[in-house]
């Protein structure tokens, strides 16, 4: 299981790419996803799950649609083109963030 | 594929009512839960064991921290920002203007600097629950933050937290998630527990009855660390509470306006 601190600066660029790939998700389904993506080591917790999605509502990346799904309300979240971009953006920034460790860290392909 | 009938689901929404939350945040809540549930019955696990098992991830105090936490980021994170960003204004507009300051202008250059610690003050929240559920400190006290007459030595001191009147073994509780620096019988103030919270605040709690809980515990909001007592130098049953913050003794009540 990955630490705290390395979930918490990627959790925004994971949750944007998800929605990004899926067009629309729900929270739940987003930590089903994380969580069998990454053998359960991408711990997403409701608690920084749920606060991040409401800001990323609140910023523009993210709208809300509510449907009734097995007779209960189910909000789902769909991205925006502020969001697309976004997650394309956190995304390559990523790229190179990994490349930069590789070589900050020395780290060869096992 | 389990579907949770209308009762089940009914099980719940009762859970989550307790919580208090809005609607929307709720309602949102009550489906994550309800898929939780559905998968334990999925793998097997009858609904009452996946009920009972969720419901317990599911304190009310996390469902409450996380309202807490939603709040934070969508409100008062954003309207922090927009503080710092006219503080800045403002101190940019004071140090830059060439107008020889008359007497009134002390006012305009102290603003931002005051706006600057309360931004400081709110980064963090700071530890302000009661430490006796359910009971209003401002109601419920005997001796108040700072200068007053010491109750066994009879001479002006500088009291450093605040006494809250409640009988022996009245359960006292953490005011703030945090990790257990001391726990223990700490001389003339009695049985005591110290916890430590982010952000260099520290919650001190005196004369306990007993504490029930150790040194390197860690503690969520609401978690109760011992009793009601009247150890050490105590003329009777009462809670000392403390708030510092970097080592300053704070007024908790000051902490709640």
């Amino acid at each position: 299981m990955y630490s705290k601190e390395l979930i918490k600066g990627t959790l925004r660029t994971v949750v944007l790419r998800l929605i990004d790939r899926e067009g629309r998700m729900y929270g739940y389904q987003m930590t089903k996803r994380v969580s069998d993506l990454s053998d359960g080591n991408y711990k997403l917790t409701e608690g920084s799950l749920y606060p991040l999605l409401h800001k990323l509502v609140k910023d523009g990346m993210l709208t809300t649609e509510t449907e009734t799904v097995n007779g209960r309300p189910r909000r789902y979240y769909v991205i925006t083109a502020a969001g697309r971009a976004a997650a394309t953006d956190r995304r390559d920034e990523f790229r190179r963030f990994l490349l930069t460790m590789q070589r900050l860290l020395d780290l060869q392909p096992e | 594929m389990t579907i949770l009938t209308k009762p089940q689901v009914a099980h719940v929404e009762a859970h989550l009512a307790h919580a208090g939350l809005p609607d929307g945040l709720s309602g949102e809540l009550l489906d994550h839960l309800c898929c939780a549930i559905e998968q334990e019955i999925d793998k097997g696990s009858t609904f009452d064991a996946a009920l009972s098992e969720t419901l317990q991830n599911w304190p009310i105090r996390h469902l409450q921290k996380l309202h807490r936490d939603v709040r934070f980021t969508t409100k008062t994170k954003p309207m922090l920002y927009r503080i710092s960003a006219a503080a800045a204004l403002l101190a940019g507009i004071a140090f830059l203007s060439p107008l020889p300051w008359p007497a009134e202008a002390d006012h305009v250059k102290t603003l931002p600097i005051e706006l600057a610690t309360t931004v400081n003050d709110f980064l963090f929240e700071p530890p302000t629950a009661s430490p006796i559920a359910g009971v209003d400190m401002k109601n419920n006290l005997s001796s108040g933050f700072g200068m007053r007459t010491h109750p066994y030595f009879k001479r002006k001191v500088f009291h450093k937290g605040i006494d809250l009147k409640a009988p022996t073994g009245t359960p006292v509780m953490a005011t703030a998630d945090g990790q257990v620096i001391f726990a223990g019988d700490d001389g003339d103030y009695g049985i005591s527990v110290r916890i430590l919270h982010e952000d260099g605040y520290v919650t001190v709690y005196h004369h306990l009855h007993d504490h029930t809980v150790q040194k390197g515990d860690q503690l969520l909001l609401g978690q109760t660390i011992g009793a009601v007592g009247s150890t050490g130098l105590s003329t009777g049953p009462h809670l000392h509470y403390e708030v510092r913050k970097d080592d300053v003794p704070m007024d908790p009540l000051a902490l709640l306006d």
